[in-house]
């Protein structure tokens, strides 16, 4: 991605990320992208979707509680 | 990155022969305009299709053409009727990757029907495709498809339902890495679901499954229950049975008779079932002669020896008769015994039955008559008197039984119960912990055959039932935990499409501000507005003449916009065509101004209004060819060639404006004869 659509497109990325506090997040999809202006494979595509999955935050519903609401 | 494109050399494939550099004269630099123009048949469109294949390395397509489902040959081979027809061709596309030069050659075999490609580049010759990593990004296929177009494709951008905007705005303004991003999330939670082997994402699984749990533990419940009930039974039944064995101890004094009576037939009873035992052991001993079996066996036996008896076998064999004959010094003919006659009687002699056959026969004949003929009526007789002896027994024995039966009915224990009765509580209570022994058994035995699939209520063993609850519940944790993730990734995925649309709309606010000033500029008297972006361009005002004009705007705008640090060719075909007289000077003049390369692959009437403006304005910085096939038309300009025409197989090339502008334009004359 050229240097000045990165600028703007990691603005934005940043703005929203602020918002929701998924400041880890921010980090990672911005380096995910940059990755993506590189070599880039499969194997290395996977690692980064991982990364991105344990970056975010998710408030996660317990299975018990789960089941109370769900019942 | 700095895409630029110096030239190209075309061979042997449909269209022209043609060798093209763009380069300024003693440079390695392209001039930044550069316009090729050729007739109908020239190979325009090939050419431009061929650059495509080079810069993506899909030349897939191009060996598909040699299969076609129509049977006709590949477009990119010439006509086999043509003089000049080859069996292979060649392209050959020269570019540089920020200034790092890369030379693509495509091999046509029409022969064979193959395509094969080659690369060399700073790194060497190296089959294949191979173009430098860093370049790779901007050139995929949908990419190339911005800057190397033909004109009708850069139309599709306006008000055509195509979506094309759409596309070029994601792809120019690399907003598809979002979706890469996208696609990759789902991929990863595909592989984690195949890991965790089960598709247990959704909640209706998950359900199922603790649906499942609920039953084994109801189950498991139910199995200690009745456990525990079933020990205390059997225990209570044991005691019941020591009671009643206790019962039948204790006698009346008046029935101490009756007792002794059925004590006595009692061991009638036994010695009665000895006396059986020993007959039916006769009977076996018996039925272990063969002959005793079958009357059938017995005769085969007495009329086998009948028949050796009919035999009347010699006492001296014939064997014998020739062994005593060549001791003797003359043979029964009267002739000398010599020794070859000897050997012959001898060998001969082997094929005459002698006296061990002989004695063989005599001992059968004599164990036949021993044990079959001889023995035959005693034993038969012995027989039947068993089985006689045998069903007398057997009626004895079932009288006895009665006979005990009536005096256990009689026989009273002190609490006025018979025996039999006591015996028949006993035996129900011997059946029932039999019973619960079997549950006791299969409760605490491991059972192999239950799996996942068994039913809660077809378990009995208690270790399984454990082991299932417990194998239920990991894959319960392991549902839940893969439906979390699910949600994750599907709300992640949800707020990177937020991102991915509020990066575009800006990109675009700031596009149709860039657009609308350019086409105010280029565009005087039938103003043209653009009022949104969205799959498409939308505009108000205008001809429909304009369309191209305001593709051609949106494209060099978007790249503009972009980066001015990225910069690619814009190879266009057919660039004027799609455009009214009235705007190509326009947008001829707006072309001249971009920083970037710019080739255009011209035929027919596109010169006026688009060439003399492209060429004055940015003269010495432009390339010009006229391209023409050596036919009949241009006979002339082989016949009488310009100073600066290079000839090739079946075209001839020729370098400079002024040629282009006279070239095949007739004179007043001619025309006045049209």
């Amino acid at each position: 991605m050229s240097e000045k659509i990165l600028e703007i497109t990691q603005k934005i990325i940043l703005k929203n990320c602020k918002e929701k506090k998924q400041m880890d997040f921010n980090n990672t999809l911005v380096k995910y992208i940059e990755y993506l202006d590189e070599e880039r494979t499969s194997e290395g595509k996977l690692e980064f979707a991982e990364t991105l999955v344990n970056s975010y935050n998710k408030k996660e519903v317990s299975p018990q509680k789960e089941l109370i609401d769900g019942d | 990155m700095e895409i630029k494109i110096h030239g190209w050399e075309s061979k042997g494939i449909a269209g022209v022969d043609m060798e093209i550099d763009l380069n300024k004269p003693g440079t390695k630099t392209p001039t930044k305009i550069a316009m090729l123009w050729l007739d109908s048949g020239g190979g325009k469109t090939t050419t431009h299709e061929l650059i495509k294949a080079s810069l993506t390395g899909q030349i897939h397509k191009l060996e598909a053409e040699y299969n076609r489902d129509d049977g006709k040959p590949s477009k990119y081979e010439r006509k086999r009727n043509e003089r000049n027809y080859k069996d292979t061709g060649s392209f050959i596309l020269k570019v540089s990757f920020d200034e790092k030069y890369c030379v693509f050659t495509i091999d046509f075999d029409h022969k064979a029907k193959t395509v094969d490609m080659h690369t060399k580049s700073a790194a060497g010759h190296q089959d294949g495709y191979a173009p430098p990593t860093a370049a790779l990004t901007y050139l995929q296929p949908k990419f190339v498809d911005l800057f190397i177009l033909d004109g009708e494709h850069a139309k599709k951008a306006i008000k055509e339902n195509s979506g094309m905007a759409d596309v070029t705005l994601n792809t120019i303004y690399q907003l598809d890495r979002f979706d890469d991003i996208n696609d990759s999330l789902d991929k990863y939670f595909q592989d984690e679901k195949l890991k965790s082997r089960g598709n247990l994402s959704d909640k209706a699984k998950i359900t199922q499954i603790e649906n499942r749990i609920t039953a084994l533990k109801a189950r498991r419940t139910k199995l200690s229950t009745e456990m525990r009930l079933n020990s205390k039974k059997k225990l209570d039944l044991e005691a019941k049975k020591r009671l009643l064995k206790k019962e039948k101890e204790g006698i009346n004094k008046d029935d101490q008779n009756k007792r002794d009576r059925l004590n006595k037939e009692v061991d009638n009873l036994k010695i009665l079932n000895d006396e059986i035992d020993l007959i039916k052991k006769e009977i076996f001993d018996l039925l272990k002669k063969p002959h005793h079996l079958s009357k059938s066996i017995t005769k085969s036996f007495i009329k086998f020896t009948e028949n050796l008896r009919k035999l009347d076998l010699p006492g001296d064999s014939a064997k014998e008769f020739f062994q005593n004959l060549v001791k003797t010094p003359k043979c029964v003919c009267n002739e000398p015994m010599t020794d070859a006659r000897k050997k012959i009687i001898l060998i001969n002699s082997n094929d005459y039955i002698g006296t061990a056959h002989s004695n063989f026969a005599s001992s059968m004949k004599q164990d036949v008559r021993d044990f079959i003929i001889n023995e035959k009526e005693d034993s038969q007789d012995r027989l039947a008197e068993c089985h006689a002896k045998l069903s007398e027994k057997n009626e004895e024995l079932l009288k006895q039984k009665r006979l005990i039966e009536g005096l256990s009915k009689n026989v009273k224990t002190a609490t006025g119960r018979s025996f039999e009765e006591i015996d028949n509580d006993i035996a129900e209570c011997d059946r029932i912990i039999g019973q619960i022994d079997q549950f006791i058994d299969n409760y605490n035995a491991p059972d192999s055959t239950a799996n996942e699939s068994t039913r809660p209520k077809d378990v009995n063993s208690y270790s399984v039932i454990q082991a299932l609850i417990k194998q239920a519940e990991a894959k319960r944790n392991l549902g839940h935990e893969m439906h979390n993730k699910q949600l994750k990734i599907e709300e992640m995925k949800e707020f990177i499409e937020e991102i991915k649309n509020e990066a575009k709309e800006k990109y675009k606010e700031e596009l149709i501000v860039a657009m609308n000033s350019e086409l105010d500029r280029i565009i005087e008297d039938d103003k043209v507005v653009i009022t949104s972006i969205g799959s498409d361009i939308d505009y108000d005002g205008g001809s429909t003449g304009q369309g191209l004009v305001i593709a051609y705007v949106f494209l060099i705008k978007a790249f503009e916009q972009a980066n001015k640090a990225n910069k690619f060719p814009l190879l266009v075909d057919s660039p004027a065509a799609p455009i009214g007289p009235t705007y190509r000077e326009a947008v001829a003049l707006m072309i001249t101004k971009l920083s970037n390369q710019y080739v255009c692959l011209l035929q027919g009437g596109e010169r006026e209004w688009w060439c003399e403006t492209l060429y004055e304005n940015s003269k010495p910085d432009i390339s010009v060819f006229t391209i023409f096939k050596e036919t009949k038309r241009y006979q002339k300009y082989f016949d009488n060639p310009h100073e600066k025409l290079k000839k090739f197989d079946n075209s001839g090339i020729v370098k400079g404006y002024d040629f282009l502008a006279k070239f095949d334009t007739k004179t007043k004359k001619e025309a006045k004869d049209v």
